[in-house]
């Protein structure tokens, strides 16, 4: 088999042991074929440390371990966004390869931390690179759209991932892990190399609500001006709340026109300057930029999956799919559609696309997948990753 | 005219749909969290109650740390027991998501916060005590209980986020504390207390009381379906019935229901088959739950209530079930508001559509085809003044009634409602006629009068919006959509004609010339922004119409113009201030007809030619002769260090004086420094002097 994936998920309250029964799990399942990468997700109720230092009891040294805490854990048949959730899934086999790099604090000069990440992965990778996932920290005020770009110029292949989440509520502190170290303000990925298929997708939840603005005044990720007027002004309009409520629960978004005529960047807030009335975002939207106001609808989520499951399994048809790792945006599922109704879209899409394969996901606070052949930062989407023989 | 637009009422529309969006998901997740919590707290308590039955004291203080882990995801919880006079701390039971530490010791603040403070949450940095209480017991952001044991020794209950731990547990509320204290007294009573019957009714007192602190419905039933004794105060209100107890859960959700009433019957099948199932098949079960009634009370309100059912599980059976009814009658009311929002935004688009579709003549059809039927209906009612027969209130009805409808898709609201209120009138006449023969009085005549007057009005008004909306102005009133290629070829045939026929086609080919600037008044807003600039743009007379070739070559020359005036003329807004200028900038179009042709004027009221400065990029030396308001227009010429987004390139007036003399025109710049700068466009050979 030239590829081979195992995935598997664990509800135990103790971190570290968490961290070992999943790495145990993996390196069980491949008994003894090749296993060079272990990525893993869990939520902020366990201790991160020690989580890690689980993984690695398990697994033993060598086998390189990648990831990020998330709003919550995704795994074949579960989504668990509460309480003590972690998932881990060890990649390898014959044909498939793997470098893996991090960076901190990636807020300061991000172009040059992308390139240097990029760097690593292609330094450390054996065959020319296929695929990249990447994670990073969404609440240190970096750009990762210039962070992206730079990175992409070097690894030249499609770059899907997340950014780390926590619970949803107040934004404190995310983590990125790689090996032993749980990062904050900091950027992980894996790159992927060898011979196999790989297919990215994504799908969005929104709809615009037909209002459109100029951003008339910006400063590299923050808006400090809609049509000439203050930016946090124009959002609280909008959402009625306070300025210390305003964030990604803002449940509005602001939508950049792509190429395509159905597909908008939307971007969501992720803070305000008070003091000089701006909008936060995880990238920067340049002065001129007409952007539309977008809302996320329970129709245009649940449609939107279902619709890139068929694309996908249309995609795969006649290729046997390993594993699948996805990327779901956290104010999607439950503050959003409901416990109920994430598990039904996610148990769907599972059985849509590929019933037998390992699954992993983690529920983000910011995704990244190709738009126009670039890769692009984007919130209230669901991009995933499935790698196939 | 009217400065409101049709755009502008759409954007509201838009606005106002989309708060309400907002408001309603903040809504339904605020609701969903909050309910969420309440039967984690439930859960929790119903674990510790059950056991409370078979368990001893030590075993219950374990039950409540493993609730306080699995059903309220804390961190750690922690059951210390407490020596108040050594202040020594052995752990009895604990979870976390690593080791914990067995002995411990509390410091003199930590004591005297614990002699005074039996319960309490930390969260402040500032309280010195709270401070020293969680050093001593290695947490971060933790609620805490403390009762006393028989033997002297106190039970120290804690609950929250273990120090040194960067976890991002999410604040805890005054609820968690009122629910955590709640919680604290039930253990302290089941574990000290060993009268069972007591026990029991306290327990029953302290669910009474945590369901009536729930903003929802509460009550449990039992296998027969009958509500418990415990039912949470919110449930008497809305399921409107003072005592709940003893009632069958079905007649609550489905009250008066009939015997063959499908959804009740559906409700009583499933109750039967989960109260006979194994509890582990509960997960299986509970999707076929009812998720929402409609309960109607005795007052005739009906009250929409969506339902969660949760099992209370004994010896592997389903004993119990708890039912939590939340009210969302304003999710719902938001959501019918939301609907017809988008109802309304729909009409005005689909009016918007058939005016873009038709063009303007659509509109003025209906404008003409209104006024007739006015001035028909006038005719009538001048006929019959005193007299006024069935048939022809009839006549009258039918044209009010289409002109109503019309309206109606053309988004006209007032003109709608004046109809309406003809059509009232008029229907009270007809009633009056049928009954009365067909007097028609002088009060009711008066009435239709003014009706009509008001109708006439608002038909008016409603042209005044259209001619306010149109880039074309009143112009739109005059203006026809024809095929292109018939003008094409009756302009070829007219050229060999008569010259009367000549100017005729000519008029019919050519643009007001609010239509020629549109494109430059829309994108104003944005040239202006990129330079951090305020800008008001004027075009008079929209009207004036602009001959065919001079209204192809006027959008990309005016579009120059423009920005150079934006990008060159015009100050900054904290400039303009200083200079004792209005901050917001100005730029005219101005346009009129001369007897060599249509002249153009653009002029702003900036800063004007910085001469010197123009002279030494091009080049001139003291001393030559040469004028700079000539050589601007030569090519590659600015006084811009670099491009910007706007200007720079040197190339926008050269653009503009070759595009203009392939029409025959010419373009020559005047300026006063520090005040304005005026481009005037005019035929080549005319005077170009102002």
């Amino acid at each position: 088999m030239p590829i081979f994936a195992h995935s598997c998920a664990s509800y135990n309250v103790n971190s570290f042991e968490t961290g070992a029964e999943l790495a145990r799990n993996i390196r069980n399942a491949f008994a003894g074929r090749p296993l060079p990468m272990i990525v893993a997700y869990s939520t902020v109720n366990h201790d991160q440390a020690a989580f890690l230092s689980g993984i690695r009891e398990g697994a033993g040294p060598g086998i390189r371990v990648v990831g990020c805490s998330g709003q919550g854990v995704m795994s074949r048949g579960a989504v668990v966004e509460d309480g003590y959730a972690a998932g881990a899934m060890g990649l390898g086999g014959e044909s498939l390869h793997t470098s893996i790099g991090h960076v901190e604090e990636f807020q300061v000069e991000s172009g040059a931390k992308g390139t240097a990440l990029g760097r690593a992965l292609v330094d450390g990778a054996k065959a020319p690179l296929r695929a990249v996932v990447v994670h990073y920290d969404p609440l240190c005020g970096a750009d990762v759209e210039v962070f992206l770009k730079a990175l992409h110029e070097e690894v030249r292949c499609p770059i899907v991932g997340g950014a780390a989440g926590e619970f949803w509520g107040p934004m404190l502190q995310t983590f990125q892990y790689v090996d032993n170290r749980a990062l904050s303000r900091g950027a992980v990925a894996a790159g992927l190399s060898g011979n196999f298929a790989i297919e990215t997708d994504i799908c969005h939840g929104t709809s615009p609500v037909g209002i459109e603005m100029t951003v008339t005044k910006a400063e590299a990720n923050k808006v400090l001006e809609f049509d000439g007027r203050p930016a946090l002004e124009v959002w609280q309009e909008f959402c009625s709340e306070a300025p210390e409520h305003i964030e990604h629960s803002g449940a509005i978004g602001i939508g950049l026109p792509t190429r395509d005529p159905d597909v908008y960047l939307v971007r969501c807030a992720f803070g305000v300057d008070t003091e000089r009335q701006g909008v936060i975002f995880q990238a920067g939207i340049p002065v001129g930029s007409r952007v539309m106001f977008n809302h996320r609808t329970i129709q245009g989520a649940m449609d939107g999956t279902v619709a890139m499951g068929k694309r996908l399994a249309q995609r795969l048809t006649g290729k046997t799919v390993r594993a699948v790792l996805g990327f779901e945006c956290g104010a999607r599922t439950k503050p959003f559609l409901g416990k109920d109704l994430t598990l039904k879209e996610n148990l769907s899409f599972q059985e849509a696309v590929a019933p037998q394969a390992e699954w992993l996901g983690m529920l983000a606070w910011g995704e990244v997948s190709l738009f126009d052949g670039n890769p692009g930062f984007v919130n209230f989407s669901y991009p995933v990753l499935a790698l196939a023989d | 005219m009217s400065e409101v637009s049709d755009s502008s009422r759409i954007l509201q529309t838009l606005k106002a749909k989309a708060m309400l969006l907002i408001q309603r998901e903040r809504e339904v997740y605020a609701l969903r969290l909050g309910r969420e919590r309440m039967m984690a707290w439930l859960q929790a308590f119903h674990r510790v109650s059950a056991s409370g039955y078979t368990k001893t004291g030590a075993s219950i203080c374990s039950e409540w740390a493993a609730a306080m882990i699995t059903e309220l995801h804390f961190q750690t919880s922690v059951v210390f027991q407490h020596d108040p006079r050594t202040g020594n701390l052995t752990l009895l039971h604990g979870q976390s998501h690593g080791p914990l530490e067995g002995k411990l010791s509390l410091g003199e603040s930590s004591r005297r916060l614990l002699r005074d403070q039996r319960e309490g949450v930390f969260s402040r940095s500032d309280d010195p005590f709270q401070i020293a209480l969680a050093q001593d017991l290695g947490l971060q952001r933790f609620l805490w209980f403390v009762f006393s044991e028989k033997e002297g020794h106190e039970i120290l209950l804690a609950a929250g986020v273990a120090a040194g731990v960067a976890a991002a547990q999410g604040t805890i509320s005054e609820d968690d504390l009122l629910y955590f204290t709640m919680l604290g007294r039930h253990v302290a009573a089941l574990t000290t207390n060993s009268n069972l019957i007591a026990e029991l009714e306290s327990a029953t007192r302290r669910l009474q009381e945590l369901f009536d602190h729930m903003r929802q419905a509460i009550v449990s039933f039992d296998a027969s379906g009958s509500v418990g004794s415990v039912s949470s105060r919110q449930a008497k209100v809305l399921f409107g019935r003072e005592n709940l107890e003893g009632c069958h859960i079905r007649d609550l959700l489905y009250p008066g229901a009939a015997e063959y009433d499908v959804d009740a019957a559906s409700f009583t099948d499933w109750l039967d088959l989960v109260m006979h199932a194994p509890a582990a098949d509960w997960p299986s079960y509970e999707p076929f739950a009812p998720r929402e009634v409609a309960v109607q009370h005795s007052d005739g309100a009906t009250v929409p209530l969506e339902l969660e059912f949760r099992p209370l599980v004994r010896d592997g059976k389903v004993a119990q079930i708890m039912a939590l009814a939340t009210d969302v009658s304003r999710a719902r009311s938001l959501e019918r508001a939301v609907r017809s929002h988008e109802a309304e935004h729909t009409r005005r688009v689909a009016a918007m559509r058939r005016l873009i579709a038709g063009g303007p003549q659509v509109f003025l059809a209906f404008v003409d085809s209104a006024r007739g039927r006015f001035e028909r209906c006038e005719s009538v009612l001048h006929d019959h003044a005193r007299l006024l027969p069935v048939e022809s209130i009839d006549e009258l009805f039918r044209h009010i009634h289409t002109v109503r409808g019309e309206a109606r898709a053309f988004d006209l609201v007032e003109l709608e409602e004046a109809t309406q209120r003809l059509e009232v009138d008029l229907d009270d006449l007809r009633k009056g006629a049928r009954s009365n023969g067909r007097a028609l009085t002088e009060s009711a005549s008066g009435r239709l009068q003014t009706a009509l007057s008001a109708a006439r009005k608002a038909l008016e008004k409603g042209c005044e919006v259209l001619a306010a909306a149109s880039p074309a102005g009143a112009a739109v009133f005059d203006q026809v959509t024809v095929p292109r290629t018939a003008l094409r070829d009756l302009g070829a045939y007219a050229a060999q004609g008569p010259e009367l026929l000549t100017s005729l086609v000519a008029r019919l080919s050519s643009v007001p010339l609010g239509v020629v600037s549109a494109g430059v008044a829309e994108s104003v807003g944005g040239w202006s922004a990129l330079e951090g600039k305020a800008v008001t743009l004027h075009v008079e007379p929209r009207e004036l119409l602009i001959p065919e070739a001079l209204a192809r070559a006027l959008p990309g020359v005016l579009a120059h113009l423009v920005r150079n005036s934006i990008a060159h003329g015009i100050e900054v807004p904290a400039e303009r201030r200083d200079l004792g200028k209005s901050e917001q900038g100005t730029i005219r179009i101005l346009a009129e007809e001369s007897a060599a042709g249509i002249r153009v004027i653009v002029q702003d009221d900036g800063r004007g030619l910085n001469a010197d400065r123009i002279l030494e990029r091009a080049g001139v030396r003291a001393g030559q002769a040469a004028n700079a308001t000539e050589l601007v227009f030569q090519p590659g010429l600015t006084t811009r260090d670099e491009a910007g987004m706007l200007a720079g390139l040197g190339v926008g007036l050269d653009a503009v004086r070759t595009e203009l003399s392939r029409i025959g025109y010419n373009a020559s710049l005047s300026f006063a420094a520090g005040q304005w700068t005026r481009v005037l466009l005019a035929p080549h050979g005319s005077n170009e002097a102002e």
